[in-house]
């Protein structure tokens, strides 16, 4: 992500961000709400359309393309896709009512990666027991709780195989004592597939554990970043050092 | 004064009035789906960004609205065939009485649209689902269910209206008991069994659609 700028009603969300993520890398952002972090995800997902600079994924240009030196916007089609090497669990979950737990995690790789309904339905059943939900499968998101909802959701994310999954404050909508679960799924799936990972979190001890490397953004800026144990552990700068004290004290 | 009812010349005519309501019936029907399909379109269309695809929308809509029902249908069928377009009475009539609900329609597609939750588009973009899909898999099955109850009232609505085809030489429920009562001279019988028949249907139709609606209360 290249000078990646982003505005709302004139004041800007995120200032000329430039970012990269290694390939496996796992990347947490920290900072206060307003901060800009989660619009990064968005930007990254193409929820929003950045105003200026451009986000490449393994190379691809996302959404976007280079004409005589200048990046224009809009690039359909290669937009689709760039973009389902990217994967996404929300705050809300956002499952489809409407369908089973099976259909849910089903639907991307029978529309968007055209397979065949009896892979989708291995797959489906494999990610499915990688979460302990197989009994589940023919129930609808509605009889669920939030915390197996949320586990459905990143099955569903995880059936498109991308090579980034995007986490917004994935147990912010959680009861507290459903945080552990979700937290622990996350850990085994950081730890058995080599899949990069862009976690927008409050939750300082999973940070710590989980982070190759942790931003900490205000205002749209990366403000310190580095391993977690220097950011989280020892900050050098002050808004750092107020923000985690203000977390701490909660 | 005595009312004169005749009977006898009720049961002579009914079979023909019935056979006139099915005719009714059918271009309710037929115009019923051409409303939906158009209304869903346009609907989608007056939602895209676009405006030289959302614009032509939103002024069809406001053509079609501010025009009486009644003047498009002359236009249709006696103006359009000058203009080298010409059509049947029967199908004039279900084309224009099903764009003119299509407009109705349309407003009631754009809002179970707009019900939908943010979420459940950005979670299609999440996972690359192609546009078509997502319409197909995601968001209708979801919008038009909340949606039953306002367009099955605007099918009676519709049901009403097509004694306006009459005017246009359609031989429905109306146009058929004028045609008998023209050379019977007996007003009475024929137009009160008219009334009826309508009544009959639409009472018992708008009564299922209260019941709809109570029920998707509840879930």
């Amino acid at each position: 992500m290249k000078q990646v700028r982003k505005e709302f009603g004139g004041h800007a969300v995120v200032k000329s961000m430039d970012l990269t993520v290694a390939s496996g890398e796992k990347l947490v952002i920290i900072g206060p709400s307003g901060s800009g972090k989660t619009t990064i995800l968005r930007l990254i997902m193409t929820l929003e359309t950045p105003d200026n600079g451009y986000i490449e994924i393994d190379g691809e240009l996302l959404g976007c393309a280079w004409d005589s030196g200048r990046i224009t916007k809009n690039n359909n089609k290669n937009l689709r896709a760039v973009r389902s090497k990217v994967g996404m669990v929300f705050q809300h979950f956002n499952l489809f009512p409407h369908m089973s737990v099976l259909d849910n995690i089903m639907e991307a790789p029978t529309r968007s990666l055209r397979m065949s309904k009896e892979e989708a339905r291995e797959r489906a059943i494999g990610l499915l027991q990688r979460i302990d939900m197989v009994g589940k499968a023919s129930s609808y998101p509605g009889q669920l709780s939030g915390g197996q909802q949320q586990r459905v959701a990143i099955a569903r994310a995880l059936a498109m195989r991308p090579s980034v999954m995007l986490f917004d404050e994935v147990t912010s909508a959680l009861d507290p004592e459903k945080v552990g679960e979700i937290l622990q799924t996350i850990r085994e799936l950081a730890a058995e597939v080599n899949m990069a990972m862009v976690i927008v979190t409050h939750e300082m001890g999973f940070a710590r554990n989980i982070a190759d490397r942790v931003i900490f953004m205000d205002h749209g800026e990366i403000v310190e970043s580095g391993p977690p144990d220097e950011v989280l552990g020892a900050p050098v700068h002050p808004r750092t050092t107020a923000f985690l004290k203000a977390i701490l004290d909660r | 004064m005595s009312i004169d009812w005749d009977w006898a010349y009720v049961f002579e005519i009914l079979p023909e009035l019935l056979r006139a309501t099915l005719i009714t019936i059918r271009i309710s029907l037929l115009g019923f789906a051409v409303a939906l399909v158009a209304g869903l379109l346009i609907a989608m269309a007056r939602m895209n960004r676009n405006w030289v695809i959302s614009q032509p929308a939103l002024f069809f809509v406001e053509f079609v609205r501010l025009t009486p029902l009644l003047v498009q249908l002359f236009f249709a069928f006696y103006v359009l065939p000058v203009l080298g377009v010409s059509l049947p009475a029967e199908p004039t009539g279900v084309v224009v009485i099903g764009l003119h609900y299509a407009t109705y329609a349309s407003e009631v597609f754009r809002s179970g649209i707009r019900a939908v939750a943010t979420g459940q588009w950005e979670a299609s973009i999440a996972l690359s689902l192609p546009t078509f899909a997502v319409w197909r898999r995601v968001i209708l099955p979801q919008a038009i269910r909340p949606m039953i109850p306002a367009l099955g009232n605007y099918l009676i609505q519709m049901f009403k209206d097509v004694p306006l085809l009459s005017t246009i030489t359609v031989y429905e429920l109306l146009g058929t008991a004028n045609l008998i009562a023209g050379s019977s001279f007996r007003y009475l019988e024929t137009l009160t069994l008219v009334g009826l028949i309508f009544l009959l249907l639409s009472y018992p139709s708008s009564l299922l659609i209260r019941y709809l609606e109570i029920r998707l209360e509840k879930s």
